[in-house]
């Protein structure tokens, strides 16, 4: 996957290895609730949280589009992490996830949808010291304009470094 | 690694199209990246 390097030039990088780090949520009382909430429309409970559920490289696109089964599947903004030449990178993604087969397996709900990723990587060293303090937003298109969906700082999050050393 | 993600604002549901963004307000910048989305039919 061709990545621009913030800067460093272009690179073609073999992904190798995909996870998709679920209930990260900070606050521990937030992914209590969520859990709460998922478990009334019939989804368990994580074994653990947070959770890492590996789904396949191959999903990991940069498309500007997507086909996906039914009409029940959604995205979510993350940031992500790469690691390639010694270093640790930052960019974005989306987790494009099938709601209706999340009762049945969060884990396959998750591999039936490809995961798109934005072009650019940030070098993670610069900002290391303010990871907390960048903000996260995604928009959904609703009828001919777009609707502001997700927003906040990574501060919700658990810390990515301490997410990616696990 | 995706990292994980926010709460959905007005509750989770599907689009045709989804529109992403990361800001560093320290440097100004940002990463963007935006796809549409295709169902395809549910045959059995």
């Amino acid at each position: 996957m061709r990545f621009d390097l913030d800067g460093a030039g272009e690179a073609d990088i073999a992904l190798t290895m995909a996870v998709v780090a679920g209930w990260t949520a900070r606050d521990p009382a937030w992914v209590a609730h969520h859990i709460a909430e998922l478990a009334a429309i019939g989804v368990a409970a994580p074994s653990a949280t947070p959770l890492f559920y590996r789904v396949a490289p191959a999903l990991l696109t940069q498309a500007d589009s997507i086909a996906v089964l039914g009409d029940e599947t959604s995205g979510e903004v993350e940031p992500m992490l790469l690691r390639h030449g010694g270093a640790l990178w930052l960019g974005l993604a989306s987790d494009h996830t099938d709601r209706a087969l999340e009762a049945w397996s969060v884990a396959h709900s998750k591999q039936v949808c490809a995961k798109p990723v934005a072009r650019t990587l940030w070098p993670v060293a610069p900002i290391a010291d303010r990871l907390d303090a960048l903000t996260l937003r995604a928009w959904i298109a609703q009828g001919e304009g777009w609707t502001l969906y997700q927003e906040g700082p990574l501060a919700l999050i658990r810390p990515l470094l301490a997410l990616e050393a696990a | 690694m995706l990292c994980g993600t926010l709460g959905a604002i007005g509750g989770v549901r599907p689009a045709p199209g989804f529109r992403m963004a990361l800001d560093d307000a320290a440097s100004g910048r940002g990463i963007r990246a935006e796809y549409r989305v295709t169902p395809l039919p549910v045959v059995a």
